[in-house]
């Protein structure tokens, strides 16, 4: 791969990597695809060449280049999806600098470089804002205090198990599947032991909304609407089987406990 | 009715760091979520019909994060995907297996509950989305310029 140094690089060679390393790193934050090839074309329309085309599907990339030394060719296969707009945004932020002129296509692709691996909230945070979810949430739904006490603890079991679980490269299916469940878990053991009393549903619902596919059904219903009709399905079959894995979990902790 | 609707603050702003939305547009995002859950809780009161308090819901959160993104010039999704997280049917969700694993009649309810709120938010994210794209036809801009 190119490094912004690597002189011996056709321009239109640099220009096509930058494009394919924004356009994935902007799929894999969860971009819409109108977003992403927009902003790849933008990219490409830096090398001055007469033609470019940039085909994005919700699972990877192509994109084509007529330079002056014949078609530059990429495709890219991008199997994996999280959701961070910080990283959308600052590519975003990237490329209209670079069309402006502001930035050469060298910076871009180290900046871009940089963007890739960026996290505003780790540790800590991150695990807290499970909790703040889980324990807001019930609170929103009209939950009493201890509701929403045992709502934290149950987010923090949730937190506790991601955190523990991901290093082992769970598929994602079974990971939320398996955070719900240690959830539902917490939540109907309080029930059962400590607070007979206690509001159980409004706890488990704030409990899976960490998990509950509203991000990716919003950008399903936006591709859809702009035409992406392929991503706009799997991302629909996407909140299904999130939706499938959060059910499966809860009605499994019902039936251990 | 206060504690929750501040509960949806706090909420919308606790789910933006778990998606990373960048900082200096939590408290905007948190707003718009607030606001839709706001509007949400009256229609609820007023037509005592979940899909009609989501569609309007929806259509207050797509509208508002229009204006902001424009306003704040920054991508749409900043705003709408975590204001449309309130309305989300979680709770639907949940009934639904819970229904199913006690093998409740109102497994079909809670399933229709749930198909119906998706469906609004989704009519109403198109409906704003295509609003927004309106632009004058060249005729006018043409005879404008003459």
């Amino acid at each position: 791969m190119a490094d912004g140094k690597n002189v011996s690089k056709s321009l239109e060679r640099v220009v096509a990597e930058t494009a394919m390393l924004a356009g994935e790193t902007m799929l894999i934050a969860g971009a819409e695809i109108s977003r992403v090839e927009d902003t790849m074309n933008r990219i490409l329309d830096y090398s001055k060449c007469e033609s470019h085309t940039a085909f994005v599907l919700a699972t990877g990339i192509t994109l084509t280049l007529d330079s002056d030394e014949g078609l530059i060719t990429m495709s890219k296969r991008v199997p994996e999806r999280t959701t961070n707009i910080n990283r959308i945004y600052l590519i975003n932020n990237v490329s209209r600098a670079l069309s402006a002129g502001k930035m050469d296509i060298y910076e871009a692709y180290s900046e871009i470089k940089k963007i890739k691996d960026v996290r505003q909230f780790t540790g800590i945070l991150y695990g807290l804002s499970f909790v703040g979810v889980a324990l807001f949430f019930t609170m929103m739904l009209g939950g009493d205090f201890t509701d929403c006490m045992v709502a934290g603890v149950a987010g923090l079991a949730m937190a506790i198990t991601q955190w523990a679980l991901v290093p082992f490269g769970f598929n994602s299916f079974f990971l939320n599947m398996i955070s719900t469940l240690s959830m539902a878990l917490t939540a109907v053991g309080f029930q059962r032991f400590v607070f007979a009393n206690m509001n159980i549903d409004l706890v488990i619902i704030g409990g899976i909304m960490p998990i509950v596919p509203g991000v990716i059904f919003t950008t399903a219903m936006r591709d859809t609407l702009n035409g992406d009709y392929t991503a706009g399905v799997s991302r629909m079959l996407e909140t299904g089987v999130v939706a499938f894995a959060v059910a499966v979990g809860v009605a499994l902790a019902y039936v251990i406990l | 009715m206060l504690f929750k609707i501040i509960g949806a603050f706090i909420a919308v702003v606790a789910f933006c760091i778990m998606i990373e939305l960048p900082k200096k547009y939590m408290v905007q995002a948190g707003m718009t979520g607030m606001v839709g859950w706001a509007v949400y809780l009256l229609m609820d009161m007023v037509a005592h019909r979940v899909e009609i308090a989501a569609l309007v819901s929806a259509l207050c959160i797509a509208t508002m994060s229009h204006i902001l993104a424009r306003v704040l010039k920054a991508p749409v999704s900043n705003f709408l995907i975590p204001g449309i997280l309130p309305i989300v049917p979680g709770g639907s969700i949940y009934r639904c297996a819970y229904a199913f694993i006690r093998e409740s009649s109102y497994l079909s309810t809670y399933m229709n509950e749930a198909l119906k709120i998706a469906g609004s938010i989704a009519l109403a994210i198109f409906f704003v989305d295509s609003v927004f794209k309106l632009h004058l036809p060249k005729r006018f801009k043409k005879s404008k310029q003459t």
